[in-house]
């Protein structure tokens, strides 16, 4: 667990994604800050406090899936569309999606994405 | 503030305090009313002082709530029942004034059988709460609206609700067995299909249940609900892929909504209005290339023995009609995320980009397969045309969800979501909005659907087009109401249904 930093606090200046959306960290987007000038003003949210957005986010959804099943089935293909732009440098990730509420989920065996049937009928889901 | 002074005496008030037993349980104060006023429907903010209640109460029993009826139609008092308050058309909008019922309190679980598979409740006990106490017992109740967190139960019976996974599991008119009801004269009877209160098929008499489901509070107040309990999923399977053109993800559409599959909850399909709406703020989106312009997102649950060999099956099928697959992360994460847009703040977006605040309303009806891409060139070109001269409306695109209960195939959820910016709303804008809603809805018409396929018909810019889509059964609509109703107390003002108490009739609307 980190201490108070100051640079910590502070967010990495933004990358532009597209005319609608700039990234701080990966995966955490905002609202491109010319299209908040009029109407409402958008916040400033030191680092800190989108890492605890972050998380309570990941904690929900996990918390949701448990709510309604005993577990999750991963197909472990990976995406088949490639996403827009590059990663985001190291230093300016978020910090990673905590692990899942039941250390027992694991992934299926990945599967290409030519071959949908490695859907594993023995793998186990969450829970 | 003379709009908000209540029409209602103090006289009657402290009837409804004996009633009740006590202060706390009779609202008759600005803030309590004018937090019962709307719903999360576009609304007139201009005029919401014509839409207050005079009183809210909260009831704790059906005796109370029999006895609050009884007293409204001794002095000729409307009476409006609410429940979470997040229904999309006007049931629980107070069009006279008059006693709004709020069920919140009557929130008990009454009995869980384990044995015949139900579990009773008073019908003010929220969806996810139920769930949470169910889990223990290895059951769910699946009754999944998008407003899951927050809708209740009594609500689910007055708007006849939709699930997201009733596909799978049937929807609020399938799960729900039976119920208590009040009448508009105070009159307690029991509803079901026939019998006992845990019987759901019965061939006795008429099949009352179905007329109390989706009066939107015009025929009584439900205030006990047996429902349908099933086995808690093993697993869940979601999955989402991008198609490169509609017509493409239209057709792959209904190849897994016919795949037979009794796993499959819903099949959802995403334009290329929502998918340009979801760029802009949706973490899974925003990275997509424009190359996709079209996606659908799938569900399933139930024993692992089912939906491993059945996610196998919609992966090949989603793969044979060209559909490329977005991933775990996003599948099982968008999928999580399907309750959120009651829980955030919305916004949308003026022609010249800027951010305002905007109200979501979603335009819903029930279309054929077939009708879908006709229907999503109709609805996208008339917003367009209410957007380009008004300015205070933003398209946030359509989806089209399988809407049979067990049978998830034919006819469609369909949605066109569309923004309003409420601070701007006056008589001129409202009319616009209204006019447009109206469109909307003759399209839906026009092509062999339902205005609605959820949400309920009661707002101005749907109610006119009632008659025509129900025809002869509108009339029956009407002597229905008069026979139960003779005081027209019962939410007053909804469905056209004062016409009820004209002519032949000779009644008038109390007030």
């Amino acid at each position: 667990m980190n201490g108070f930093t100051l640079k910590g606090q502070r967010p990495p200046e933004p990358r532009r994604v597209n005319e609608d959306v700039v990234e701080r960290f990966e995966h955490v987007f905002e609202v491109a800050p010319e299209k908040m000038t009029e109407h409402i003003r958008q916040q400033e949210i030191p680092a800190w406090d989108t890492h605890r957005i972050v998380s309570s986010r990941w904690d929900h959804l996990d918390w949701m899936h448990d709510h309604w099943a005993d577990g999750v089935l991963s197909t472990g293909i990976e995406p088949e569309i490639a996403e827009l732009g590059e990663p985001m440098p190291s230093e300016e990730r978020a910090e990673p999606r905590p692990g899942p509420s039941d250390p027992g989920q694991r992934n299926l065996d990945p599967g290409s994405a030519e071959d949908v049937d490695r859907v594993d009928p023995s793998s186990e889901g969450r829970g | 503030m003379t709009a908000a002074a209540t029409a209602i005496g103090d006289g009657v008030l402290d009837e409804l305090r004996d009633i009740l037993g006590g202060d706390e349980y009779v609202l008759p104060d600005v803030p309590a009313r004018v937090n019962r006023t709307r719903v999360p429907a576009p609304f007139p903010v201009h005029r919401w002082g014509e839409f207050l209640p005079d009183v809210a109460v909260l009831p704790r029993t059906t005796g109370h709530v029999s006895e609050v009826v009884k007293l409204a139609n001794r002095h000729g008092i409307p009476v409006v029942p609410r429940a979470g308050g997040t229904g999309l058309a006007d049931g629980a909008v107070p069009l006279r004034g008059g006693i709004v019922v709020d069920v919140k309190l009557m929130n008990r679980i009454l009995d869980i059988d384990l044995v015949d598979r139900t579990v009773t409740v008073q019908t003010g006990i929220n969806m996810l709460t139920l769930n949470r106490e169910l889990k223990q017992h290895g059951v769910i109740y699946p009754d999944d609206p998008a407003s899951y967190p927050c809708s209740i139960v009594g609500g689910r019976i007055g708007t006849s609700g939709w699930s997201l996974i009733g596909g799978r599991y049937g929807h609020t008119r399938d799960l729900v067995i039976s119920m208590e009801l009040v009448l508009p004269t105070g009159e307690v009877i029991e509803v079901g299909d026939g019998g006992g209160r845990k019987v759901r098929k019965s061939s006795t008499g008429f099949q009352l249940k179905h007329l109390f489901m989706g009066h939107q509070g015009t025929l009584g107040i439900a205030t006990e609900a047996t429902l349908e309990l099933v086995p808690r999923p093993e697993l869940e399977f979601a999955a989402f892929f991008a198609f490169s053109d509609y017509q493409t993800a239209w057709e792959a559409t209904g190849a897994l909504a016919k795949s037979g599959l009794a796993t499959l909850a819903g099949v959802v399909l995403f334009d290329e209005w929502k998918l340009a709406y979801l760029r802009r703020d949706d973490e899974a989106y925003i990275p997509q290339p424009h190359t996709v312009r079209a996606v659908i997102a799938s569900a399933m649950y139930g024993a692992r023995d089912e939906v491993e060999p059945a996610a196998k099956r919609l992966m090949r099928i989603a793969k044979e009609t060209g559909g490329k697959y977005l991933g775990d992360e996003i599948s099982q994460g968008d999928w999580a995320s399907r309750h959120d847009r009651y829980a955030t703040p919305l916004h949308g977006r003026l022609k010249d980009g800027q951010v305002v605040p905007m109200c979501w309303h979603c335009e819903d009806a029930s279309i054929p397969y077939s009708a879908l891409p006709a229907v999503r060139e109709e609805w996208h070109a008339i917003a367009k045309r209410y957007i380009d001269r008004y300015g205070i409306f933003d398209d946030w695109g359509m989806f089209a969800y399988t809407n049979g209960a067990y049978k998830p195939w034919g006819d469609y959820l369909t949605e066109i979501d569309i923004g309003i910016w409420e601070q701007e709303l006056d008589d001129e804008n409202w009319a616009a909005w209204v006019d447009c809603k109206r469109e909307i809805a003759e399209v839906a018409l026009r092509h062999g659907g339902s205005i609605t396929a959820c949400h309920g018909a009661t707002r101005a810019g749907d109610v006119e087009l009632v008659p025509q889509e129900m025809g002869g059964g509108f009339e029956v609509m009407k002597k229905i109401k008069a026979a139960l109703d003779p005081n027209n107390v019962m939410n007053p003002g909804k469905y056209l249904l004062d016409q009820a108490y004209e002519g032949e009739n000779g009644r008038e609307a109390v007030r």
